[in-house]
């Protein structure tokens, strides 16, 4: 495999959030922090007046703008363009060698075609990986954003962190019921706050390797789901249908193959209904866990990790899914797991 | 196109790729060794995934065997066949074949499931 970083594909941290969530205010701090390092920043402009482009502009001049619209559907080959043109650029020596991609979505998009862009284009996924979705979240609208709007909800179980912004505009109580309203949705994500756009961004830069156990930092959600109640789902209803979250647990080894052909026949039938699973998988392998991502229709290529994060050796699946019974999902593995021991 | 194996692909789908497997250096290459390694296991997950997937597919009445490591071919018992390159692909050919979707969570095909497994009185957990 090619790889255009020294030390692999070059990360891509995905930042989306609901219209007005803060994603252009959070994103200049990013890149006024000292830790973020050289970054190339990709954002979508939607509207007649690009002003999130500008914003941006002042800060960083490699960035690449979207034109035309939503980035979520028809955008999808421009996208590829930026990140190959950004590639090109780099390599030739036009742009200074950024370790990092920031790419601002539209606060009407669904990450998902973004994500099955880096992960499916053929020159793309060779020479980037995805790092990290970020979700931004307003503290005072947010919760009845998700209840409105089902590009909110995808966007927050899109998540490896939401950011719960304009604390300072909300009361105490407000915050508290949304946090815990996404920790329903999203048991998975880590939450973090933001005043002014003001967060530690250091977890959201953490170095992240293919090779170290450091990866298992995003797991934290699933270790606190699983340090709760397993086998408690949660429920949220929204005019876009009844999101359900629950962490599948199981006791023996997964036969990965027929995991492999078991999801993927899941996400072929039910893939828009699955909005994010995340999870360890004990393969019986003397190695660490497997780990395994997807959101929608589109799943990361998996990854072994070095070591568990903690003694217990059960595999773990955070599933959050709209309209879907859950329980029937879990009988459906074990059921299928049965007959790869069984042939 | 992989100039060792003379393998073609255009891609290779995520649930094909083997556990264990991972690149040995941190800028995603491989040493030879491993990579001549890999493919004997390669061929030995395929041909077990090809086991598996008969035995799911026995579930719709379909029959399903790899063609020289390279190919998936799925037919019905009419003799109507379809060819694809990896099991993303298999699955809408398996459709248009049977005429039907193809329901993992189809109460109806996991009886037949279980049933093949000896485990016809599975309890389904309580729902959500």
């Amino acid at each position: 495999m090619a790889a255009a970083n020294d030390r692999g594909p070059i990360p891509i941290l995905v930042v989306s959030g609901f219209l007005g969530s803060g994603k252009t205010t959070l994103l200049r701090n990013l890149l006024l922090d000292p830790s973020a390092g050289e970054i190339a920043v990709i954002v979508n402009e939607f509207g007649e007046v690009g002003i999130d482009h500008h914003l941006v502009r002042k800060t960083d001049v490699r960035t690449t703008l979207l034109r035309n619209g939503c980035i979520c559907c028809s955008m999808r080959d421009d996208l590829s363009e930026a990140l190959r043109h950004l590639l090109s650029q780099r390599e030739r020596g036009t742009i200074p060698r950024f370790g990092r991609v920031v790419i601002e979505t539209t606060g009407l998009a669904d990450p998902a075609p973004i994500l099955h862009t880096i992960v499916a284009e053929p020159v793309v996924r060779n020479h980037f990986r995805i790092e990290r979705v970020v979700t931004t979240i307003d503290a005072v609208n947010g919760a009845s954003n998700l209840d409105s709007y089902g590009e909110a909800l995808r966007q927050v179980a899109a998540a490896d962190h939401v950011i719960v912004t304009k604390l300072d505009l909300a009361t105490p109580e407000v915050t508290e019921d949304l946090k815990a309203k996404l920790r329903s949705i999203n048991p998975a994500a880590s939450l973090v706050e933001a005043s002014f756009g003001n967060i530690d961004f250091r977890p959201l830069l953490a170095e992240e390797s293919q090779h170290d156990a450091v990866g298992i930092n995003r797991l934290g959600g699933v270790s606190f789901a699983i340090d709760g109640d397993p086998m408690a789902p949660t429920a949220v209803h929204a005019m876009s249908g009844r999101v359900t979250s629950r962490c599948l647990v199981f006791d023996r080894p997964l036969n990965w193959q027929m995991f492999g052909i078991w999801l993927t026949m899941l996400l072929h039938r039910h893939g828009h209904r699955v909005l994010r699973l995340k999870g360890l998988l004990n393969v019986g392998s003397a190695r660490g866990p497997l780990l395994v991502e997807g959101v929608q229709h589109v799943i990361h290529v998996p990854r072994h990790l070095r070591e568990w994060p903690d003694a217990d050796r059960r595999s773990r699946i955070v599933f959050i899914a709209r309209d879907l019974d859950l329980a029937q999902v879990e009988a459906s593995l074990e059921a299928f797991q049965d007959l790869a021991a069984a042939v | 196109m992989c100039v060792l194996c003379g393998a073609l692909w255009t891609e290779q789908h995520w649930a094909e790729v083997a556990a264990d497997e991972g690149s040995e250096a941190p800028d995603g290459t491989v040493a030879l060794e491993i990579h001549v390694d890999r493919r004997g296991q390669r061929l030995r997950d395929r041909a077990r995934r090809a086991q598996l997937i008969s035995a799911v597919f026995a579930g719709y009445g379909l029959q399903y065997q790899d063609w020289e490591g390279s190919s998936y071919i799925v037919r019905d018992a009419k003799g109507n066949t379809a060819i694809a390159p990896d099991l993303a692909a298999l699955l809408p050919a398996a459709e248009q074949i049977l005429g039907a979707p193809l329901d993992p969570l189809a109460p109806a095909f996991l009886d037949r499931v279980r049933a093949r497994t000896g485990r016809s009185g599975s309890v389904i957990p309580d729902s959500d």
